[in-house]
């Protein structure tokens, strides 16, 4: 059965003291992960089926289950996550105990899109410097 | 059979080779070797411009003898030759010009209006500027001569330029990270009036050996506005001999560092303009983001090299927001106690 992994072509991912950012390294656009929607992602990092996941804590505990349905389908809407390519035996992304216990224990569910980082990345140096004051064009924009 | 893809990435290495080896096959001045942070560096110029500049910027190491390990960086006022590659950096964006030379294994960056291509082969250590003129010259050459060459040959000698200043005392050195306006080059020029030290107040290479990050000079100048200077007060008289430039800043030369070398780097620290001084923890995924993101602002680096280089540094080194108040010789006087501190513990 297939599984969901990181878009590695498109992402740099950084984990900061179990919270993560990743950079579209394309777009310029970041994300920032954290508390619950952290530990979704940890797992489908670990190769664990986020779909079984988040099917499995509907049974104990659906209020979790939408907040991480809802993470889940930013995550795919980003292009952050996508379908494993490669099928893997179904017992292996199935969901141990201790992953739906890190996801039912409560907190914050974040996930934030900032777009700032874009800007900086696609402002280009040279054109976007107004060479009369050498100012630069996209903060006088912002102002 | 070749793809699309290979047709095109073989067709702009032979572009970018064939005009490397018509370029070092002609004459041009030598204007000298120097060193920018781990780089060292053959200028060759078709008549001298960004010379002067690079004198005043870099180390100068004298005459250099035959050395692989020197880059050659050309710099040639021509126009560019009628080619279809040309016809294509005409037609791309800034982005896609950077992943069209990453994927040749080269460094490069192209302005269309301004007719500018510059380029660095980090295994031939060979740079390619070619502009119509002098005049030509980005604004910001005279106190950011060669930038995106200095960046390159670094990351090529696996040191990383950041954008970020420095400041150490007897024991222990501070990076100093996040974007303009934050009293980074204003700390750093108030620390030196108080006897630190500093390799840099705006660009800085960093590199990790032997189990420690050091920093290193990129530039031997500074940059500071008058009313900055002002703040100073009889300790920014010193900088104010320098020269205008074009953002209308004072351009002064830093005090050589004491035994020269590398500063090391124990802490990082993001300052803000507030009613300190006080230095608490920082969160390190928003330090990670300002220290990437003011990086990959102005210097044409790979990305991704620089954002996993950043990440490397901000999980390895404890990171601390600097509150700043107006008294600059307390905001001194706070960080250089908190170093020291810092190392005891």
């Amino acid at each position: 059965m297939a599984s969901y992994v990181l878009n590695k072509q498109d992402f740099i991912l950084e984990d900061f003291d179990g919270d993560f950012i990743l950079l579209n390294a394309k777009s310029g656009v970041y994300f920032e992960v954290a508390e619950r929607a952290a530990d979704l992602l940890r797992t489908i990092l670990a190769g664990i089926c986020p779909v079984r996941t988040i099917s499995a804590l509907d049974a104990v505990k659906p209020d979790a289950a939408t907040e991480l349905r809802s993470v889940f389908d930013k995550l795919v809407q980003a292009s952050v996550i996508h379908r494993a390519e490669i099928e893997t035996d179904a017992a292996a992304v199935e969901p141990k105990p201790e992953h739906l216990a890190a996801l039912a224990a409560g907190g914050a569910y974040i996930f934030e899109g900032f777009d700032d980082m874009s800007a900086l990345i696609l402002a280009d140096p040279v054109h976007d410097i107004d060479l009369e004051t050498g100012r630069l064009l996209w903060a006088k924009h912002a102002d | 059979m070749p793809t699309e893809t290979t047709s095109l990435q073989d067709a702009f290495a032979e572009f970018c080779q064939t005009y490397l080896d018509r370029i070092t096959t002609r004459a041009t001045l030598t204007d000298g070797t120097f060193q920018a942070g781990l780089a060292r560096f053959t200028l060759h110029e078709q008549q001298p411009f960004v010379a002067d500049f690079a004198a005043k910027q870099f180390v100068p190491l004298g005459a250099a003898g035959p050395d692989d390990r020197v880059s050659q960086i050309h710099v040639i006022y021509e126009a560019l030759p009628q080619h279809p590659i040309v016809d294509l950096l005409d037609q791309i964006g800034f982005a896609a010009v950077q992943t069209l030379f990453a994927d040749i294994g080269m460094s490069g960056f192209y302005h269309a209006e301004r007719r500018h291509l510059e380029f660095y082969d980090p295994k031939r250590r060979i740079g390619l500027r070619v502009l119509p003129a002098p005049e030509s010259s980005p604004v910001w050459e005279n106190s950011a001569p060669l930038a995106n060459f200095v960046a390159w040959m670094n990351a090529a000698a696996d040191g990383i330029m950041v954008h970020a200043a420095t400041l150490a005392n007897e024991v222990a050195g501070a990076l100093i990270c996040g974007p303009g306006g934050r009293g980074k080059s204003l700390l750093t020029l108030a620390g030196l009036a108080a006897g630190l030290e500093t390799v840099g107040d705006d660009y800085v290479v960093v590199n990790h050996t032997a189990g420690r990050y050091r920093a290193w000079s990129c530039a031997r100048t500074a940059k500071q506005s008058p009313q900055g200077l002002a703040m100073l007060g009889a300790g920014g008289e010193v900088f104010r001999t320098g020269p205008l430039n074009w953002q209308n800043k004072h351009v002064f030369a830093l005090p050589e560092r004491r035994g020269g070398g590398a500063v090391p780097l124990d802490v990082i620290v993001v300052p803000t303009l507030a009613a300190g001084p006080t230095i608490t923890p920082a969160r390190r995924g928003a330090v990670f983001r300002q220290l990437t993101e003011s990086t990959l602002y102005q210097l044409a680096l790979d990305r991704r090299l620089v954002a996993e280089f950043c990440g490397l540094l901000v999980r390895d080194l404890p990171v601390f927001d600097f509150a700043m108040g107006p008294d600059l010789a307390a905001n001194v006087a706070c960080l250089d106690a908190f170093l020291t501190r810092q190392v005891a513990a």
